[in-house]
C-alpha cells in the first residue's frame, strides 16, 4: 500500500527532490530571463509563490466540481486572474519591481510550473496538501532562480543586491547577458546532477553492504 | 445536462474571476492614481525649480476646466503655477507617441515670454535601452528648456540618431501642446479640425455641388458623388504603423481634383510629416487618374519615409483604380505578376524557344535557383540578400554567347524607395544588356544608378550576379583558372638579426595575390632559421591558389649574426600614413614597429629628424560586431607612457573618412570606460596609468555604447603599460 506523504515531505519535495528549476526543468523562460539580478529573481519568485499557492488552493477546493472536459480552461482562467491581481498589486505597491519584471510578470500565466502543479497535484489532493505543495514548489523555484541570479550578478555585474563587491576588470560581463544565463544554468544543473548521482551511488553501495 | 454543467462551471469561474479582478482594481487604482498624481505634482514644482516639499510662495493648481478642450486630442490637463498669487507659468499635460503610444509629458511654459521652461516625462512605454533611456536622460529634456514657441513649433530640437522615433514623437507632442497654448492662452485662431478641413476641401473641389452618398468599397470607407461626375472618397490606409491613417481624394473628368491627409498614425517626423506636407498633396492636383495610379507619387524634399510612401501608393492603386473602373468605364489595369514577367522575358530573350532545365548537369550553387538552356543561351534565376537579411530576393538573367541578354528583378524584399528602387530601376537592368560576361566580372559587377545610395543592396546583388557569371564561365563554358598567384617580397622587413632574437612575423615578409582568390595563403619554411646560431638561412615562400596553380616560390635570405644589429626603421604603409596625417600631427616621419597582437593591427611611431620617438600610435579593430570590420581605431600615446593623447575612430577604413568622434573631447561621455578615462586624464597625478592604477579603477562600462571599441582601446592601454612603446630602451 502506498504510504501517505506527510506535509513536510510534500513541502520539502518542491525544494529539493522535485525542484522545478534544477530537477523538473520547468519555468525556464523566467529562469533565464529575470536572473540577471538577485532582486529581480526574488521579486519574480515571490510573485510565482503567490500565484502558485493561490491557484493550488482554489483548484484543490473546486476540484470535485470541475467537469473534466473543461478543467484546463478553468485552471487557466483562475491562473490568469491571479496573475492579473498580482500585477495590479505590484503596480500599486512595488511599481519599480513591476517595471523591472516587465513582460515576465504577465508571463507567469504561462509558467508551466503553475499549470503543471494544478494538473498534477492540486487537482488530485486536498487544500492543505496543495498549499504545502504550492509553497514548496514556489520556494524551490525562488531558490533556484535566486541561486542562478546570485552567480550572474556577482560575477557578471560584480555586485549583490546592488552592493559592489568585485572590481570591474575582474567581472565576466558575458554572464550578465542571455548567454550567461544558459552558461550558469548549465553549470549549476551539471553540479546538481553530479551530487545527485554521487548520493545515489552511495545509497546503492550502502544497500549492497546491507544485503 | 452534461453540457449545462460545463457551461455553468465556466460561467461561474469567469464571473468569480472578474469579480475578484474588479475588487482588486477598486483597491489598487486609487493607490496607483495617487502615486501618479504625487509624481506629477512633484514634477510640476520641480519644472519651475521649486522644492515640492517647501514650495514657499509658489502654488500649483489644476485649471483644466477653465481652458477649452484641445481639438487635437493632445492636451488633457492644464495647471497654473503662481508665485504669491501672480501667474508665472502654465503647464500642459499631453500625450504623444514615440515608437509606442503612451508618452505622457508635462510642458511648462513661461506665461510672460511664452518660452518653454521645462519638459518632464510622467509615463512612457518606449523601448528599453533606446527610447526609454533617451527620455530618462535629463540632458535630452533640457534641450527643450528656454526655447521659444516659434522654434519648438518649427524645426524643434535635433533628435538623437537611433532614437528618432521617440525624439520626433516628443517633438510633435510639444508642438501640439504649444499650438494649444497659442489658442487657449494667447488667443490665436484655432487650427482647422479634420472635419472642418473635409468640409472646406469638398467645397473647393466641387464648388458647392451637392454630394450624395455612394456607399463604400474595401478600404474606401466613404464614397460620395455629384450629379456632374465629381467623386469624393475617404480612404483608410496603412504604412509603417499598423493602425490605419485616413486621406480624402476628389476626382472629376478623369482628373484628380485634390488630396488631403485627414489623420495619420505614421511616425512623427517621418511618415506623419510626409503625408501632411503641402508639397505632398500638391503632387495630386490636376493629375490624370490613370497615370497617377501607375506612377504613384514621390517623396517630397527632405523626406525619407519610404515605407509610408509605399503604403499610400498601394492605397492609391485601390482608390484611383476604383474610380477608373466604376466611373470612367475603364478596365482595371493589368498588373504584371512576377511569374508573368519571367515568362514574358523568357520569350523575349530566347525568341520563344523551349527552355530545358539543365541545372542537374552542373554543380549546385547557393546563389542560383534555376538554370535553363535554349539554343545555346542560358536562363538563370539568382537569389540574394541585401539590406534585408531575413528574406531572400530574386532576379533573372539571360546569357548567350558570352554576353548578357538581359536582367530583371523578380521579387525584392529590399527597402522600398531605396534598395527596391535600385534593383527595379530600368537603368540598373540596362547596365547588363549586351555586356560581356568577362567584362562584368572584371568590373566586379555593376554600379549604382543615378540617385541611388543602396550600398547593401548593391553589394548583395553584385555578389550573387558574380556567382552566376562565374558559374556560366567555369561550369558552362568550361573556362578554368590557369593563372598562378603572385608572391611579392616586402623589402622593408629586416633580414639581419642578432643571435637570440625572437622570430619576426613572417606573414609581413611576403604577400600573395591571385586573379580569382581573395585570400592567398602563403606558406614558408621559416622554422629552419635557428635564431640561436649565427649563419645565413634562406626562407622559401610558396603559395597555391584554389584551382591548384602554384606561385613561383620566392626566397628571403636571413642572416643571424653575433654582431650588434642596427635598428632598421620601416616606413608605414601609404594608407596608414594617410590616416595618421589626418590626426594633424607635426611629425610626418612615421614608422611601422611591425607588431600585431590580438586586436592590435599595428603599432606605429612618429620620429623626429634625429630618430627620437615623438609619438606612438596603435591601430586596433573593435572586438565585436558592433563595428563593421573595416573600421579602425587609432590611439595615440605619449611615447613610453600610457597617457592617451588622442583617439581617432575611422569608419570604413578603406575610404579613410574620419568620423567626427573625439579627438580630445567628449571622452568621458562617449567612451564611458573608467580605464580609458583614467588613461586619458592620468590618475593619481602621475599623468599616466600604471598597472596598480588598473586595480583602483572601478565603475561600469557603457555596455550599450560600443563595448567592442572600448574593449579594443582597453587592450591597447594594457599593451602600452606592459611594453612602454616609445620609451627609452
Amino acid at each position: 500500500m502506498k504510504k501517505d506523504r506527510s506535509l513536510s515531505d510534500i513541502f520539502m519535495a518542491g525544494i529539493f527532490k522535485q525542484n522545478p528549476t534544477f530537477v523538473q526543468f520547468l519555468g525556464l523562460c523566467p529562469t533565464l530571463a529575470v536572473t540577471s539580478k538577485v532582486e529581480n529573481a526574488l521579486g519574480m519568485g515571490a510573485g510565482t509563490i503567490f500565484v502558485l499557492v493561490m491557484s493550488n488552493l482554489i483548484i484543490s477546493l473546486i476540484r470535485k466540481h470541475v467537469p473534466d472536459e473543461v478543467r484546463i480552461p478553468i485552471y487557466i482562467v483562475i491562473i490568469a486572474s491571479l496573475v492579473t491581481i498580482l500585477e495590479m498589486f505590484m503596480n500599486a505597491l512595488v511599481p519599480d519591481l513591476a517595471a523591472a519584471l516587465g513582460t515576465f510578470l504577465k508571463l507567469i500565466v504561462v509558467n508551466c510550473i503553475i499549470l503543471g502543479r494544478a494538473e498534477a497535484f492540486a487537482a488530485k489532493n486536498g487544500p492543505i496538501k496543495s498549499l504545502a505543495d504550492g509553497f514548496g514548489m514556489g520556494i524551490g523555484f525562488t531558490l533556484g532562480i535566486a541561486l542562478i541570479a546570485l552567480f550572474r550578478e556577482l560575477l557578471g555585474f560584480g555586485s549583490i543586491m546592488g552592493f559592489a563587491i568585485i572590481p570591474e576588470q575582474f567581472q565576466l560581463s558575458v554572464l550578465s547577458g542571455p548567454a550567461g544565463a544558459f552558461l550558469v544554468y548549465g553549470i549549476l544543473v551539471g553540479q546538481i546532477l553530479r551530487i545527485q548521482k554521487r548520493r545515489e551511488q552511495k545509497q546503492l553501495e550502502k544497500a549492497e553492504v546491507t544485503i | 445536462m452534461k453540457h449545462v454543467r460545463i457551461v455553468l462551471s465556466l460561467l461561474i469561474v469567469v464571473v468569480l474571476a472578474m469579480g475578484g479582478i474588479f475588487f482588486v482594481e477598486g483597491y489598487t487604482t486609487p493607490i496607483i492614481q495617487e502615486r501618479l498624481e504625487r509624481e506629477a505634482n512633484k514634477a510640476l514644482y520641480e519644472m519651475f525649480e521649486v522644492d515640492p516639499e517647501n514650495p514657499g510662495s509658489f502654488e500649483v493648481s489644476k485649471v483644466t476646466e477653465n481652458y477649452p478642450e484641445d481639438t487635437q486630442g493632445t492636451v488633457s490637463e492644464v495647471y497654473e503655477m503662481r508665485d504669491s498669487g501672480q501667474l508665472v507659468g502654465v503647464i500642459y499635460q499631453g500625450n504623444t507617441a514615440g515608437i509606442n503610444p503612451g508618452i505622457i509629458f508635462l510642458l511648462a511654459v513661461d506665461s510672460e515670454t511664452n518660452n518653454s521652461v521645462a519638459v518632464s516625462i510622467l509615463t512612457e512605454a518606449e523601448t528599453a535601452g533606446i527610447g526609454k533611456d533617451w527620455l530618462a536622460e535629463q540632458s535630452n529634456l533640457d534641450k527643450y528648456a528656454g526655447q521659444t514657441m516659434e522654434f519648438l513649433r518649427g524645426d524643434s530640437v535635433d533628435t538623437t540618431a537611433g532614437v528618432t522615433l521617440t525624439g520626433n514623437g516628443l517633438n510633435l507632442g510639444i508642438k501640439k501642446a504649444l499650438n494649444y497654448h497659442g489658442v487657449a492662452f494667447l488667443g490665436e485662431e484655432a487650427a482647422e479640425t479634420p472635419e472642418e478641413m473635409i468640409i472646406r476641401l469638398k467645397s473647393e473641389w466641387f464648388g458647392g455641388s451637392e454630394l450624395t452618398d455612394a456607399g463604400s468599397e474595401g478600404n474606401i470607407v466613404e464614397i460620395m458623388e455629384t450629379s456632374d461626375g465629381g467623386v469624393f472618397m475617404r480612404v483608410e490606409w496603412t504604412g509603417y504603423s499598423s493602425d490605419p491613417s485616413t486621406y480624402i481624394i476628389g476626382f472629376k473628368d478623369g482628373q484628380v481634383l485634390g488630396f488631403g491627409s485627414v489623420d495619420s498614425t505614421e511616425t512623427a517626423g517621418l511618415g506623419y510629416d510626409l503625408v501632411f506636407a503641402p508639397e505632398f498633396a500638391q503632387q495630386f492636383v490636376d493629375q490624370n487618374a490613370g497615370a497617377l495610379m501607375t506612377n504613384g507619387v514621390d517623396l517630397v524634399a527632405g523626406s525619407t519615409a519610404a515605407v509610408t510612401l509605399a503604403g499610400i501608393n498601394d492605397s492609391l492603386i485601390e482608390s484611383i483604380g476604383y474610380y477608373v473602373v466604376e466611373y470612367l468605364g475603364g478596365e482595371a489595369p493589368v498588373v504584371e505578376t512576377p511569374e508573368m514577367m519571367v515568362e514574358r522575358l523568357k520569350d523575349e530573350w530566347f525568341n520563344g524557344a523551349t527552355l530545358t532545365d539543365v541545372y542537374g548537369d552542373y554543380d549546385y550553387n547557393d546563389y542560383i535557383e534555376e538554370v535553363y538552356e535554349a539554343d545555346g543561351g542560358y536562363f538563370f534565376k539568382g537569389i540574394y540578400v541585401g539590406f534585408v537579411q531575413t528574406d531572400i530576393s530574386s532576379y533573372i538573367m539571360g546569357i548567350k554567347d558570352g554576353k548578357v541578354i538581359g536582367f530583371a528583378s523578380v521579387e525584392t524584399f529590399e527597402t522600398p524607395g531605396i534598395g527596391q528602387t535600385l534593383v527595379e530601376h530600368p537603368d540598373f537592368a540596362a547596365q547588363f544588356a549586351g555586356k560581356d560576361v568577362s567584362s562584368l566580372i572584371g568590373d566586379n559587377g555593376v554600379d549604382y544608378v543615378a540617385g541611388s545610395t543602396a550600398a547593401y543592396t548593391l553589394d548583395g546583388v553584385n555578389e550573387s550576379i558574380l556567382e552566376v557569371l562565374d558559374f556560366y564561365q567555369k561550369q558552362i563554358l568550361g573556362v578554368q583558372d590557369e593563372e598562378a598567384p603572385v608572391l611579392t617580397v616586402n623589402d622593408s622587413r629586416p633580414t639581419t638579426f642578432e643571435v637570440g632574437s625572437e622570430a619576426p612575423n613572417w606573414e609581413l615578409y611576403v604577400t600573395g595575390t591571385d586573379n580569382e582568390d581573395d585570400v592567398v595563403v602563403v606558406n614558408n619554411n621559416a622554422d629552419t632559421v635557428d635564431f640561436g646560431t649565427a649563419g645565413t638561412y634562406t626562407v622559401t615562400f610558396t603559395a597555391t591558389d584554389a584551382a591548384g596553380n602554384e606561385a613561383t616560390p620566392v626566397e628571403v635570405v636571413i642572416e643571424i649574426t653575433d654582431a650588434p644589429v642596427e635598428f632598421v626603421l620601416i616606413p608605414v604603409p601609404a594608407e596608414v600614413q594617410t590616416v595618421l596625417e589626418t590626426m594633424d600631427l607635426s611629425t610626418t616621419d612615421f614608422h611601422d614597429e611591425g607588431i600585431t597582437d590580438g586586436l592590435i593591427q599595428g603599432i606605429y611611431t612618429g620620429r623626429d629628424a634625429e630618430g627620437n620617438v615623438t609619438s606612438v600610435f596603435y591601430n586596433t579593430l573593435s572586438s565585436n560586431g558592433t563595428w563593421e570590420p573595416d573600421n579602425s581605431i587609432m590611439v595615440q600615446f605619449t611615447p613610453g607612457t600610457s597617457t592617451i593623447e588622442a583617439i581617432n575612430v575611422y569608419i570604413n577604413f578603406a575610404s579613410y573618412s574620419t568620423h567626427d568622434f573625439a579627438p580630445n573631447t567628449g571622452i568621458g561621455e562617449n567612451l564611458d570606460s573608467p580605464l580609458i578615462a583614467a588613461a586619458w586624464a592620468g590618475v593619481d597625478g602621475t599623468g599616466q596609468v600604471t598597472e596598480s592604477d588598473l586595480d583602483t579603477v572601478s565603475g561600469t562600462t557603457a555596455e550599450a555604447s560600443f563595448p567592442g571599441m572600448i574593449e579594443a582601446i582597453e587592450a591597447v592601454i594594457v599593451y602600452q603599460i606592459d611594453n612602454s612603446i616609445g620609451g627609452a630602451s
